[in-house]
């Protein structure tokens, strides 16, 4: 069986609809354009089965957001436009395998330790956005000359080709499997037969010419010493020969041309590589993987950040993330500021505490992302993590008030528990943003306790956000649950939140603080008040007589 | 059916996949093709002889045509062989002389000392001369010079000029006059003198523009015509007239006089004769003198009166060359 340039995936794979793929190639090569050959294979391709399931996160985390932004490759100076949806699909999902993922992360750090293999990587990017520009002609402008677009489409091909088995000789990761590919498929006949259509394109005859030059520099005349045919061409044909296959064309219902003889020898040639060049589709999706792994650290880089590729520890190991930073305020043009994370146990409920906008659910996202991250092999936003491996991510840090939504907000806060235990897999790792809010604290309270008391026995990785401080107190001190940890956001000597986050139960949320900055104190009010009525005097309800 | 695209020198993989990039169809598409492909063949024949023969004709066309631009080309080099630089100019001198004599204004009798005398005269008209004669009012307008050059031709004038009878009597008059109108025996005698007419006519036809006429010529048509012009044209009277030395220039004044005018047109008027030398553009002889028919006897007035008039004229120049005032 053929070698598969899979590169996402330990036991390689072909993810793409093969045949489907094949047949919108050879209509892309036919008719000049297929817009979305690549998007549409891509979307629809396979991926490793994972136990995670994005509905239950990555609206939460906006994932969405963070591919787009944050996945992106630069590649002297240019930012190629990426398959979001698939890098998406890929990030979603998880493999549930972890060899797959230290199948990547091998790959990933051969890139970043090996500034050629980083190099070479990229070159074949290009060259496949080439490919794809020329496969799909995005631009939709009229292409003059068929022949020549699938030439140079040949001609890109050949390029991959050597690239991938050139580049990546002596790679050791799975990144060896691109050059296995590449050496595999040259010494085929197909490639054999394309080598030698490009050449034949490129010099079929060479005329040795030796041109006269005048004192003045012009020139006054030439001579033809010689002129030779690539005679050992496969596809040099004697010009009485090729004016007979031209005129058997026209018999057979083509046009009479040397194009369309052309056009003829390079269908043989594609034929023969249909199955490489569908390769090359599901090629791009998966460099887009790493690309864009590497553009996110590059990104990070220039912010004065670092990331990394975390280890993975048995859940009873401690949690440790040194400079943990929030990767989309990093897209989003901010810097962020990172923090250090320690717990005694991975598996455990923690609960954060602290001031209103004082990062903590600014933490249950780069929590999040960073677990998403590590388990697809990717770069964590951290100097360094020991991470515990996951069953899958729930997530809970978007509660909008919906205009169809059937119950209050108790109701609605019910509802987001039961969804919760509903899908809630043993060793999740469970991410909620402020439980139970929506109702009196002292009910609420009862069913804060309830619910941590029940998840305790799924053993998740929890992170939940409350204002409950009387609570949180009570159960720090009566420690009656299991695996209960409290963090709670730091404060500097101005009682400013410092976005560092320490062991303890916050003293207060500082509301008051809080509402002081946003202008909700008595005095601010007051002063709004008397502005308004000096504006508009108090007057009787419209329609009143005075 | 193997292909023609298919070479020894291909694997027989590359080979079976170029076969079927080039016949890889089904069966019943087959069939169907068969018929086209024959239709195809018809219309590639049809094609392929049609081309042929409009080739065939295309290059039978050209033939004639560059055959017929030969034949005109050889014609016009040899017609015009042996013109001199000077002989291919000439035209523009006599249209030149013509317009400088034919001034309204008369400058006065004169003749050169060479001329003077009734013998050097007559030698000087031995040389080869173009004759004009013609209404002073018309010739004085270049537009007209063609037109009226083609109604001049040699008459009683010349006639009597070169070879003069030997008594001023009607009836030698009448004779030489008779002799003119016949274009006689007696009119060998100025074989040398040539009209104008050819020279103005024809001698554009031999020179280089006519040649460039003949050689950018891209269809038969046109060249025909190039040939027809060709044909008419008096080429050999051109070719003499331009080797002319002198120009013998008669001006009939229009007439002033009240007397009657007889049949052919002759009534009493001034004449003016110049005799000019083409190449150095020197007057040679400038004479005016009155004819008048009325001494004439009524038969002979009634047939040649202007001829009449025309010889004794000629004589009457013969005779005061030898009194008219020196041109220093």
């Amino acid at each position: 069986m053929p070698l598969v340039p899979d590169i996402l995936h330990a036991t390689p794979s072909r993810r793409i609809d093969l045949e489907r793929t094949k047949l919108a190639l050879t209509l892309a090569l036919a008719s000049g354009s297929a817009g979305g050959v690549f998007s549409e294979a891509l979307d629809t391709a396979t991926i490793a089965p994972s136990s995670f399931r994005p509905s239950e996160f990555a609206e939460e985390l906006f994932l969405q957001r963070f591919v787009a932004q944050g996945l992106r490759a630069k590649i002297a100076g240019q930012q190629p436009v990426m398959h979001a949806r698939h890098l998406f699909r890929v990030l979603s999902q998880p493999p549930a395998d972890p060899a797959i993922v230290q199948f990547r992360r091998e790959i990933l750090a051969e890139l970043s330790h090996s500034p050629g293999r980083r190099s070479a990587l990229e070159r074949v990017y290009v060259d496949l956005c080439k490919l794809r520009g020329l496969l799909e002609n995005p631009s939709g402008i009229r292409v003059w000359d068929e022949n020549r677009r699938r030439l140079d489409i040949l001609r890109v091909l050949k390029a991959l080709l050597d690239g991938l088995a050139d580049g990546f000789a002596g790679a050791e990761s799975g990144l060896k499997r691109l050059a296995e590919f590449g050496t595999e498929v040259r010494a085929s006949e197909p490639y054999q037969a394309l080598s030698d259509l490009l050449k034949c394109d490129a010099r079929q005859a060479t005329v040795d010419v030796r041109v006269a030059v005048g004192a003045d520099g012009s020139v006054n005349g030439f001579e033809v010493l010689a002129v030779k045919e690539q005679h050992d061409n496969p596809f040099v044909n004697p010009v009485w020969r090729r004016w007979l296959a031209k005129l058997e064309l026209f018999v057979r219902g083509y046009r009479f041309s040397d194009g369309e003889i052309l056009a003829r020898l390079v269908d043989a040639v594609v034929t023969g590589l249909e199955d490489e060049l569908a390769s090359m589709v599901q090629l791009l999706g998966d460099l887009e993987f790493y690309l864009g792994a590497l553009g996110f650290r590059d990104e990070a880089s220039a912010a004065g950040l670092e990331v990394c590729l975390p280890e993975f520890v048995e859940p009873s190991a401690p949690r440790e993330l040194r400079r943990l930073f929030n990767p989309l305020l990093l897209v989003s043009g901010i810097v962020p500021v990172p923090s250090d994370l320690q717990s005694e146990r991975l598996a455990s409920t923690t609960l954060v505490t602290g001031p209103n906008s004082g990062g903590k659910t600014r933490l249950l996202q780069s929590l999040g992302l960073t677990q998403l991250l590590a388990q697809s092999g990717l770069f964590v936003p951290a100097a360094s993590a020991r991470l515990g491996w996951t069953s899958g991510l729930v997530a809970s840090l978007i509660e909008e008030t919906r205009a169809d939504q059937a119950e209050g907000r108790l109701g609605m806060e019910l509802m987001r528990i039961r969804a919760l235990f509903e899908r809630l897999q043993p060793g999740a790792l469970v991410l909620l943003d402020e439980l139970c809010s929506g109702t009196n604290p002292s009910e609420g309270e009862q069913i804060f306790e309830l619910v941590i008391t029940m998840m305790s026995q799924l053993e998740p990785q929890a992170f939940i956000t409350t204002h409950f401080l009387a609570f949180a107190n009570r159960l720090e001190q009566a420690r009656t649950i299991p695996h209960l940890a409290f963090l709670q956001v730091e404060l500097d000597g101005q009682r400013r939140p410092t976005y560092q986050f320490a062991r303890g139960v916050a003293g207060s949320s500082l509301a008051a603080h809080t509402a002081e900055r946003l202008g909700v104190t008595g005095e601010q009010l007051s002063a709004l008040i008397q502005q308004n009525l000096r504006v508009r005097p108090l007057t009787g309800a419209p329609g009143t007589a005075r | 059916m193997p292909t023609f695209l298919v070479t020894r020198k291909m694997s027989p993989a590359l080979a079976a996949r170029v076969q079927a990039a080039v016949s890889g169809r089904r069966e019943p598409v087959q069939r169907r093709s068969s018929v086209k492909a024959l239709l195809r063949l018809f219309t590639f024949a049809f094609v392929v002889t049609s081309v042929v023969g409009i080739v065939h004709f295309r290059r039978q066309r050209a033939e004639q045509l560059e055959s017929l631009r030969r034949e005109l080309l050889d014609l016009q080099t040899r017609e015009a062989a042996p013109l001199t630089r000077a002989d291919r100019e000439l035209s523009t001198r006599v249209t030149a002389a013509v317009a400088l004599h034919a001034a309204p204004a008369y400058l006065g009798d004169e003749v050169t000392r060479e001329l003077r005398g009734e013998a050097r005269l007559a030698q000087a008209l031995a040389l080869p001369t173009l004759y004009l004669r013609g209404p002073l009012e018309g010739l004085s307008q270049p537009a007209r010079l063609n037109e009226l050059a083609a109604s001049s031709s040699k008459d009683a004038f010349v006639l009597c000029l070169i070879d003069p009878p030997e008594t001023r009597s009607e009836k030698a008059l009448r004779l030489k006059a008779s002799a003119a109108y016949a274009r006689g025996p007696s009119m060998q005698s100025t074989a040398h003198v040539e009209r104008v007419a050819p020279l103005l006519q024809a001698l554009p036809l031999l020179a280089r523009g006519w040649r460039g006429r003949i050689e950018a010529a891209e269809t038969n048509a046109s060249l025909r015509e190039l040939q027809r012009l060709l044909d008419a044209a008096p080429l050999a009277a051109a070719v003499r007239s331009a080797k002319a030395r002198q120009l013998l220039l008669v001006l009939d004044e229009t007439s002033t006089a009240r007397g009657p005018t007889e049949l052919d047109g002759e009534r009493a008027h001034a004449v003016r004769i110049v005799l000019a030398d083409l190449a150095s553009g020197e007057l040679r002889l400038r004479f005016r003198h009155e004819v008048d028919p009325s001494w004439l006897s009524d038969s002979a007035r009634a047939q040649y009166a202007a001829g009449i008039d025309s010889c004794a004229l000629a004589m009457d120049v013969r005779k005061a060359v030898a009194t008219l005032p020196v041109r220093d």
